[in-house]
């Protein structure tokens, strides 16, 4: 319906159309060499592709090689942390030679416990030392009562004891020495590196204090609770 | 749908033929100069534009499809589309009536038949004008329809719109027409 009746306008706008028609006449006409400008720009970009085409045509075989060539070189270098020359393996040797540092540990370890001692060697061979009992000298006054005899074999008695004590290394009186800026590892410029048992040393140390710590905080949290709960 | 000539020339520019080529040039070359130029503001624009418009066809002819539309109609499309294209692209400022306050759908059929309908030289030349106040697209709508003489169906085809849009377009270009001749004419 719609379209007869649009078919009926096409030819009732008599005025319309020649209105179009005259517009159409008085359009300006096409220039002479337009097709042949058009056919030489064709020309041009034929010439373009066949170019674009020979170009992609060498370069092909040269990607094609290059990823040859980057395959082979991807399977044939083995990687990383593989054993080339033994190159890897002889590393963690430099390394274990080049950094044993048994001294300074036990100067750390010192430093730990804040017991500080003359020289650090004698610190690490101090041996055990068995004090022996000492008994008194002067008898107690429950034991003053006994015999004459006891107090001479008494007397006959400390003298060898006296003589051992005196025999006794020098060293094992322990004089309380305070430490000195050049025991502290760290301010020492040949102590910036750390060997590995040191720094697990420190490790256990952190996580030590940070277990301390935590504890701290918990008895703290708890010491709270129980004052909340009592008000 | 398509001659034997036509099939022949489809088949010769498939095949990438200078003579195929030139032929189309020469068959369809009048055809689109006039499309573009309608659009464009200047003819060396449209120059431009057609030459645009046949490297398109030679370079998507693997694209046409007979069953859909006619090969001239195929290239209206082409040619429609690089146009508005280029329009759209350049942002030439152009001046054209716009039926803003809805005055123009206000008309009765009976008034816009009584000026675009009885054979006047006078309103010819006030319509000729009033074609100029026309927003491209819109002349070329009512050109296809009423000079190429083109179905509304290979209308909508080349302006890639519905039909029905196209008729709705058609009537109101109508209307506008009447609104800017009345508008002259005061």
């Amino acid at each position: 319906m719609k379209e007869d009746y649009i078919e009926t306008l096409r030819q009732q706008d008599t005025n319309l159309r020649d209105a179009i028609k005259l517009e159409e006449e008085a359009l300006p006409p096409m220039p002479a060499d337009l097709n042949a400008r058009l056919m030489q720009r064709m020309e041009e970009e034929r010439a373009k592709v066949i170019a674009k085409r020979r170009r992609s045509r060498l370069l092909w075989p040269l990607v094609a090689a290059a990823c040859v060539v980057a395959m082979i070189a991807v399977f044939l270098t083995p990687p990383k942390g593989t054993d080339k020359d033994g190159a890897t393996a002889r590393e963690p040797v430099a390394m274990k030679v080049e950094k044993p540092k048994p001294e300074k540990k036990a100067v750390q370890q010192e430093a730990a416990q804040i017991v500080p001692t003359p020289s650090e060697e004698k610190v690490a061979e101090q041996p055990k030392v068995k004090r022996p009992v000492v008994k008194p000298t002067q008898p107690l006054l429950a034991q003053e009562k006994p015999v004459d005899k006891d107090i001479a074999t008494e007397e006959a008695a400390t003298e060898p004891i006296a003589e051992n004590t005196a025999a006794e290394p020098p060293h094992t009186e322990m004089a309380t020495v305070t430490l000195t800026e050049r025991d502290i590892p760290i301010t020492r410029p040949e102590n910036y590196k750390y060997t590995p048992e040191e720094l697990a040393l420190m490790k256990q140390q952190a996580n030590e204090a940070f277990l301390k710590w935590v504890e701290l905080e918990l008895e703290i949290s708890k010491y709270t609770l129980e004052k909340m709960a009592q008000k | 749908m398509v001659t034997d000539i036509e099939t022949n020339m489809i088949e010769g520019l498939k095949e990438g033929s200078p003579k195929a080529q030139q032929m189309m040039v020469e068959r369809y070359g009048r055809h689109v100069f006039n499309q573009v130029v309608r659009l464009l503001p200047s003819v060396e624009d449209a120059e431009e534009v057609y030459q645009d418009v046949f490297l398109k066809v030679f370079l998507n002819i693997n694209r046409y499809e007979e069953e859909k539309s006619s090969f001239k109609t195929w290239v209206s499309r082409i040619a429609y589309n690089e146009s508005i294209t280029w329009l759209r692209h350049k942002r030439q400022q152009m001046i054209y009536f716009e039926d803003e306050d809805g005055e123009a759908e206000r008309l009765s059929e009976a008034e816009v038949e009584a000026t675009l309908g009885h054979s006047d030289p006078e309103t010819v030349q006030l319509i000729r004008a009033a074609l100029k106040h026309l927003p491209p697209e819109e002349r070329s709508l009512i050109t296809m329809f009423y000079y190429e003489e083109m179905s509304v169906k290979d209308i909508a085809y080349v302006a890639d719109s519905p039909p029905n849009t196209i008729g709705s377009k058609l009537f109101r270009t109508r209307k506008k027409l009447c609104k800017i001749i009345q508008m002259l004419q005061s």
